[in-house]
């Protein structure tokens, strides 16, 4: 094979790197430049990543153990620690037991659903399921005798964050079982055989065969995950707007109103540099990983 | 023996009710969506009266302040031109970058991938510039353009991998025979990628009519809004309008999900086609 770049491979990919070229990694450039100055096109340096860190809708401690408000960039971290382990606890849960039983394939459809569901219509449901009046959730609560809860959940900074947090696990559990149920069906049944006539129990066998060879599955669903939890924007919009108090805010939200409604796209590019920088942490662990696969046990 | 049995039957059962409870939040839409608000008031699981009908379709559709049925018009537009038009360019970068001699390849790609995770709040100061010196602002080709260059790195990296695994035999069988590159590429390797093709369509697709965010900063007269758009301005500030806003929910996931239901298969393989093999 000729090590040369020939005219017919430049007809085939120029019409793909062009578009994104122009528009994809040249406003990425000039985004980041944006982000230097400040309205009046002056030079301003790190001042808006100053003004970033310092501001209280973007980190906000004051009564961090008690409730929301704790700022955009802590909620995102807060939906990470909550939605994270819940999503691999759960798709895990859900591919075992329905992995192999007939008439399963209804079932998994069922729990994929919520994959199709626009993140808008989202926002809805956590309005519809946690309304005090039409909401399912809140009636429960007064069934259980805990009136405290019988309220309408959106509407109160101790409740909301929780809510939405419980509506985008149900929407994106089904993208972890679907991954997991994959991985299952990769490993051989053979080990399955000889851990059952070495008498091993299900939880040894779940401990010492199913995850360690899931292992792939789990990083690929930690990192899709992680990804989704940052780039949250539509299901917020919908269902709260980032309220009641900035009490459900996150940084894709913020970065938009900072720059498309407060007029300071200076500073909105800088939320959306930190954001950035914030999502490559992930995926500069999974890119290592995959390009060092002796780092693999 | 019984004792699997008796296992076999406590995970279905265990199953069928999560399935269940998963798909309350749908019931719950779906019946409020074709009941009358007075009804529904106090939760739609209170069946003491039950009048099904369509008025609250009828109603976001045609007769609200912003009908629904040119906004689904502008998605279908938008969802059809977005998912075409970078699949056919990605199919043949795909095919160049699987077959083809590319310098300085791996960075290329890796530049690729690592466009896949930036999220969209990075150029979207930037491109409404952009767009507007293009004249494109409140234009469904601004939304197109971005949902297709945001889509080209993924689907080049798919096609690529999908064309990857094809046996190479054929297509030198082909050379042989006297195919120059483009035939080569119609009449041999895009037969093959068909499966390919129609998993990156579906994925696409989907994103496409389901985006909020683009719409968003682009779209301002009513005349060009998505379906996706209007949803959260039927929302009302206090009270909300459980019948209509439900149907106008049921309308705009009903797309995603025939299409998820017709094309499962090719819907879940685009989803978990990127775990590595080894």
């Amino acid at each position: 094979m000729k090590k040369k770049l020939r005219m017919s491979t430049l007809w085939f990919i120029t019409p793909a790197l062009l578009p994104v070229l122009l528009f994809l990694v040249f406003p990425i450039i000039s985004g980041l430049f944006i982000s230097f100055f400040d309205n009046h096109g002056t030079f301003v340096g790190l001042a808006n990543y100053l003004d970033t860190f310092t501001d209280k809708r973007i980190i906000n401690l004051k009564q961090f153990p008690s409730y929301p408000p704790y700022g955009a960039l802590i909620h995102n971290l807060v939906w990470v620690i909550f939605h994270l382990p819940l999503t691999i606890i759960l798709g895990l849960t859900f591919a075992i037991l329905l992995k192999k039983t007939r008439g399963m394939t209804v079932v998994r459809t069922m729990i994929f659903l919520g994959m199709v569901v626009p993140m808008v219509v989202g926002g809805i449901m956590v309005r519809f399921l946690f309304s005090k009046n039409s909401g399912l959730i809140p009636h429960l609560f007064r069934i259980l005798g805990i009136p405290s809860l019988y309220v309408n959940w959106t509407a109160h900074p101790q409740t909301a964050l929780i809510a939405l947090i419980a509506i985008s696990v149900w929407l994106w559990v089904g993208y972890a079982m679907v991954v997991y149920i994959a991985g299952l069906t990769t490993i051989p049944t053979v080990f399955y055989d000889v851990a059952a006539l070495e008498g091993s129990s299900s939880m040894q066998t779940l401990k010492w065969i199913t995850i360690p060879m899931l292992k792939n599955s789990t990083s690929v669903i930690v990192l899709m995950t992680i990804i989704w939890e940052l780039k949250l924007f539509d299901l917020v919009y919908a269902s709260t707007g980032g309220g009641p108090g900035n009490s459900t805010n996150v940084m894709a939200l913020e970065m938009y109103l900072t720059a498309f409604k407060f007029n300071n796209p200076g500073k909105g590019m800088a939320i959306a540099v930190i954001l950035t920088l914030i999502t490559l942490i992930p995926i500069f662990f999974s890119v290592r990983q995959t390009l060092n696969p002796q780092s693999e046990s | 023996m019984n004792n699997l049995d008796r296992k076999t039957v406590f995970a279905t059962i265990l199953g069928w009710i999560i399935g269940i409870l998963w798909i309350i939040p749908f019931i719950g839409i779906v019946m409020s969506s074709i009941r009358p608000s007075a009804e529904i008031a106090d939760g739609w699981w209170i069946m003491t009266e039950f009048n099904a009908s369509l008025q609250n379709y009828v109603y976001v559709l045609f007769d609200t302040t912003i009908p629904m049925i040119l906004p689904l018009w502008n998605s279908l537009l938008i969802a059809l031109l977005g998912t075409l038009i970078p699949v056919v360019l990605s199919m043949f970068a795909g095919y160049a970058f699987a077959r083809h001699y590319i310098p300085a390849k791996r960075l290329i790609l890796v530049l690729l991938l690592s466009m896949m995770a930036i999220p969209l709040q990075m150029v979207s100061v930037p491109i409404f510039r952009i767009m507007n010196s293009l004249h494109l602002l409140d234009s469904i080709w601004s939304v197109i353009i971005l949902n297709t260059v945001t889509a080209i790195p993924w689907m080049l990296f798919f096609m690529m991998n999908f064309i990857s695994a094809q046996p190479l035999e054929v297509e030198e069988a082909a050379r042989i025979d006297g195919c120059d590159s483009l035939q080569l590429f119609t009449y041999i390797v895009t037969p093959q990628c068909i499966p390919g093709l129609i998993s990156a369509c579906t994925l696409q697709f989907v994103w496409c009519w389901v985006d909020f965010f683009l719409p968003l900063i682009f779209l301002y007269s009513p005349e060009k809004y998505t379906a996706v758009q209007v949803i959260p301005m039927l929302r009302g500030q206090f009270v909300a309008n459980w019948g209509s806003l439900s149907a106008a929910s049921v309308i705009v996931t009903a797309i995603p999900f025939v299409i998820f239901m017709f094309l499962q298969k090719y819907y879940i393989k685009g989803n978990v086609g990127w775990v590595p093999e080894k």
